[in-house]
């Protein structure tokens, strides 16, 4: 780009500063007030960030609620969503992305709307039929319902992905000798690894943050972490330090990870909307 | 080694149909082009003998045996495509040594097969690298090699040239038809470069919308275009096209001047064709000349294309460089041995 | 032969599960939706559906009460996510230092639990200890916060979701603006066009595309998805000051237990979004042919 006035400088420093001071200070806010007692919540303003750190709230809601058994749930569920989904979704991408056929795109449609559906449409009957197979509060049954959203996400993302891929590698392998699955999983798969380890990422992210199914779905057993919040804050209206210290378990590891990940992070988003 | 037949091959893409009905046989250790326009149907046929594409009727035979069913892996063919198509995770020894190992062969003899192929391009010293480290004509000698490491049956080349500059191209056509005759293998070669066609081939397939128009020597199909379309596509600059009415033994211009033909011809819409680089130009007005007018003259430095008309016929004619163009008073032959009769209507050479 | 049925076989697997989690939760709804289901009392059921239209589309200004919310807060949102991102969009777009450094930081907030997020600013913006009710005190206003008041409710859910998803636009505006080619900008430049008319004649026009495809994402999903915030910020409160539709469907479901009523508010979504989901893939369709 051009060079730029120093006004343009400054402007844009000062609105960035200021821009940044906004999205920074409320995870500040959680981040000390997980570490303060109840009664330094009450402080006042001069004290929020000027106080002496404890652990205390940490070791409150370990010793008095299953958080560990709730971190467990988020993960497994998170987990085997995304590895169901990665593999029956980019199965289909390539069907997708490889074969023209009549209605192929009236099919990634078809999928891809899945994807924008208002959650509480499927979660009404999913509850219901669920009510009745008895997968409430088992960790199968959010891992089917996390479904509805990551597989078509997969589908989704994975066949724009495979269609940047030239077709000629895997016909390469086959003319080398290779028989077709063989040359995808030989050639295919090694080329599209970061292409799937983002789509992977964004699909953890997405179940580790789901909040309805898994209020609506699970009650002890397979409940997860983000169930649990608005739990501490009815139970402990006043603890603020208490449901703090939760929040921070349940963001803390997507924000660490997402700071390794980032670069396939902003692949991954900014391929979908702009390829394709 | 072995030949190649392709044998009353159809293909349609839906309703399309894209090839009618294709019969070609290569013989071995024949070197073969498919030249034709865009989407003409080229790579179609290709794919078709690798196996990649399904045909709607018809039969494939590599060395006498019928592969029609078989998968690409059980052809064993070679192929090398317009993009290269390397493997962009692997380095340049594991691309080329990928057949070998899906053949479960030793690793000795694979080290020492790239080693050799390896040299025999000139590629000893890019092994270690990935494609993408690789320029365009590098990446081009390891697609080369990756064909010919395991020794196939047969070569099938996509426009293999088009990506490079017009230098690399003519240093890389040289290269592939001596690593070929020295090889001796079986090649079929897609291209819509006439002068690759033409310099490379043993023999020449003109195809036009799936269906072939001539096939013979690169010279047969230079000096006796089957038809106003080959006549057309080869040769640069292009063949002069006059449209003329028959009279007698001659044909007679648009303007009136007639032409001796050397021949009856039949009576009806003809295509007079000649080549530019016949027709003799000069100031002197023989006994069978007619008057030219010049109009623009293209210096090459090697030779003059010069452009102008009979009577406001165009002509083109390509002339010395280092003899002096005629001046206002400037007269063309076009004789006689080197005149192409074309009829109008179906395109056939008369 | 067979090779045309392979693209079948790929997409079987995840055609059969889609259709499962889609058309049978879909009829169900449809079910739901026609008779009066009460889980509290099993014993209520038959065949009700113009009953219950009638009881929520008719009787009843709530529905409407909701679909006015919804539409105050999804304008309100994406307006300001829009005009957010596309600012903080530019300034990324111009090279200084630090730039690949401070980026991440802006795009933390929508990494972070929707949940969390909500809980976050309930109490930022807490009457009695919150960040911003300490501010407010030092000017004399004890005990004041925005969530309490009908009338105010809403903007603190808006600032809460503008806090989450601006990052979003962010992200999409700015990959758009990197795709765009070069040259035109440089023609402007020779042309003599300042810094703002290249903006707006040059760079906006030729972002469209992009930005017709963010905001539309961006709309759908924040008509979807304005759960999770509004449960914990508010639950739809005060009074009904925050209800949207999604909470609206949840709180007949599983606070009034009328299933059917409940139904009725989501299907009505969905054939909302249905329409929403159809432009924004004509305008994805349209780019493909250009
Ligand atoms: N998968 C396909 N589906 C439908 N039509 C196809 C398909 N592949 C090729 N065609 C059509 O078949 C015709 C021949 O295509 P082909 O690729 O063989 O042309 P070509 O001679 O190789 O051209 P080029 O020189 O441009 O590579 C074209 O009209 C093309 O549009
Ligand atoms: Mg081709």
């Amino acid at each position: 780009m051009s060079p730029k006035s120093r006004l343009y400088w400054i402007v844009c420093y000062g609105i960035l500063a200021l821009y940044g001071a906004f999205t920074l200070l409320p995870i500040l806010y959680l981040a000390v007030s997980s570490f303060k007692t109840q009664q330094q919540i009450y402080d006042g303003i001069a004290a929020t960030f000027w106080f002496t750190p404890t652990l205390d709230s940490y070791r409150f809601i370990f010793e008095t609620k299953p958080i560990l058994q709730m971190l467990t749930n988020t993960l497994i569920v998170s987990v085997g969503s995304t590895v169901f989904s990665l593999f029956f979704g980019t199965i289909a991408a390539y069907g997708l992305a490889r074969y023209n056929f009549r209605g192929r795109d009236d099919l990634a449609f078809y999928i891809l709307s899945i994807r924008m559906f208002p959650p509480i449409v499927a979660a009404l009957p999913i509850f219901m039929i669920f009510n009745g197979l008895n997968l409430l509060d088992t960790k199968t049954g959010l891992i089917i319902a996390y479904t509805t959203f990551n597989l078509p996400f997969v589908v989704w993302m994975m066949t724009g992905f495979i269609k940047a891929v030239p077709v000629q590698l895997e016909e390469a392998a086959m003319v080398d000798g290779q028989s077709h699955l063989g040359a995808i999983w030989d050639i295919l798969v090694p080329v599209l690894r970061p292409s799937i380890f983002a789509v992977a990422i964004f699909c953890i992210i997405f179940s580790w943050n789901e909040f309805l199914f898994a209020l609506i779905l699970t009650k002890s057993q397979a409940k997860t972490l983000p169930v649990a919040i608005p739990e501490f804050i009815t139970w402990t209206e006043v603890g603020w330090n208490y449901v703090a210290a939760a929040g921070m378990v349940l963001v803390a590891p997507v924000l660490v990870f997402s700071f390794l990940a980032q670069r396939y992070m902003v692949r991954g988003m900014s391929m979908g909307a702009i390829k394709d | 080694m072995a030949s190649i037949e392709v044998k009353n091959l159809k293909k349609k893409f839906g309703e399309v149909k894209v090839i009618e009905d294709f019969s070609l046989t290569v013989k071995d250790r024949e070197f073969i082009s498919l030249l034709g326009p865009s989407g003409c149907g080229k790579s179609t046929i290709l794919r078709i003998v690798a196996g990649l594409e399904e045909l709607t009727s018809g039969n494939i035979l590599i060395g006498g045996k019928v592969v029609t069913p078989l998968e690409p892996k059980d052809r064993d063919i070679a192929m090398v495509f317009q993009n290269y198509a390397l493997y962009p995770h692997k380095t340049i020894f594991e691309n080329l040594a990928y057949g070998l190992r899906i053949r479960k062969k030793s690793e000795t003899e694979i080290t020492a097969r790239v080693k050799e192929v390896a040299s025999l391009l000139q590629i000893e010293q890019l092994l270690e690298r990935r494609p993408a480290q690789l320029s365009g004509g590098q990446q081009q000698r390891v697609a080369m090699g990756r064909a010919i490491m395991r020794e196939p049956q047969a070569f099938l080349f996509d426009e293999p040239l088009s990506n490079l500059d017009a230098k690399l191209r003519n240093h890389m056509r040289v290269e592939i038809r001596q690593l070929q005759q020295r090889l001796g293998i079986t090649t079929l070669y897609v291209t819509h470069d006439q002068v690759e066609a033409m310099t490379m081939s043993d023999r020449i397939v003109v195809l036009n919308q799936g269906d072939i128009e001539q096939i013979g020597r690169p010279l047969e199909i230079y000096e006796k275009p089957a038809s106003l379309f080959v006549a057309n596509f080869i040769g640069s600059p292009a063949m002069n096209l006059i449209k003329v009415k028959t009279d007698a033994g001659n044909v007679v211009l648009p303007s009136g001047s007639p032409v001796a033909a050397g021949r009856t011809l039949p009576s009806g819409e003809i295509t007079l064709g000649i080549r530019p680089e016949r027709i003799k130009l000069s100031g002197n007005k023989g006994a069978q000349s007619l008057p030219y007018r010049i109009t623009l003259v293209e210096e090459l430095g090697s030779q003059k294309i010069v452009h102008g008309n009979i009577e406001g016929t165009d002509l083109t004619v390509v002339f010395p460089e280092d003899t002096a163009l005629p001046g206002e008073a400037a007269f063309v032959d076009l004789p006689l041995n080197y005149l192409h009769f074309f009829d109008a209507r179906s395109g056939k050479r008369l | 032969m067979l090779r045309r049925l392979r693209p079948l076989l790929f997409l079987s697997p995840t055609l059969l599960i889609l259709l499962s989690i889609t058309l049978f939760p879909l009829v169900y709804s449809l079910y739901l939706a026609s008779h009066t289901v009460i889980l509290t009392n099993p014993m209520l059921s038959g065949w009700s559906l113009t009953d219950n239209l009638r009881e929520v589309f008719i009787e009843s200004p709530e529905y409407w009460e909701s679909m006015l919310t919804t539409l105050i807060l999804v304008v309100a949102v994406v307006t300001l996510e829009f005009v957010l991102g596309l600012m903080l969009a530019y300034f990324f777009f111009s090279n200084f230092r630090g730039r690949n450094l401070i980026f991440p930081f802006f795009l933390m907030p929508m990494m972070l639990t929707p949940v969390v997020v909500g809980t976050i600013w309930r109490f930022l913006f807490n009457g009695e200890f919150g960040l911003i009710a300490g501010l407010l005190k030092a000017v004399g206003v004890e005990n004041y916060s925005i969530l309490n008041q009908p009338s105010t409710a809403l903007v603190g859910i808006v600032i809460a979701d503008v806090w989450q998803w601006t990052p979003f636009m962010l992200l999409l505006l700015l990959a758009g603006m990197r795709a765009l080619p070069r040259s035109p900008f440089e023609a402007a430049q020779v042309d003599g066009a300042n810094a703002f008319q290249i903006f707006r004649d040059i760079m906006l026009p030729m972002m469209k595309p992009i930005i017709i495809i963010a905001v539309l994402m961006r709309t759908i999903d924040a008509f979807n998805r304005m759960f999770d915030i509004i449960y914990i910020m508010t639950n739809g409160g005060p009074g009904r000051a925050s209800e949207t539709l999604a909470v609206m469907a949840f709180r007949q479901s599983f606070e009034y237990f009328f299933m059917h009523q409940g139904a009725i508010v989501a299907l009505s979504m969905l054939v909302i979004i249905t329409i929403m989901v159809k432009i924004l893939n004509r305008f994805i369709a349209g780019r493909k042919g250009a």
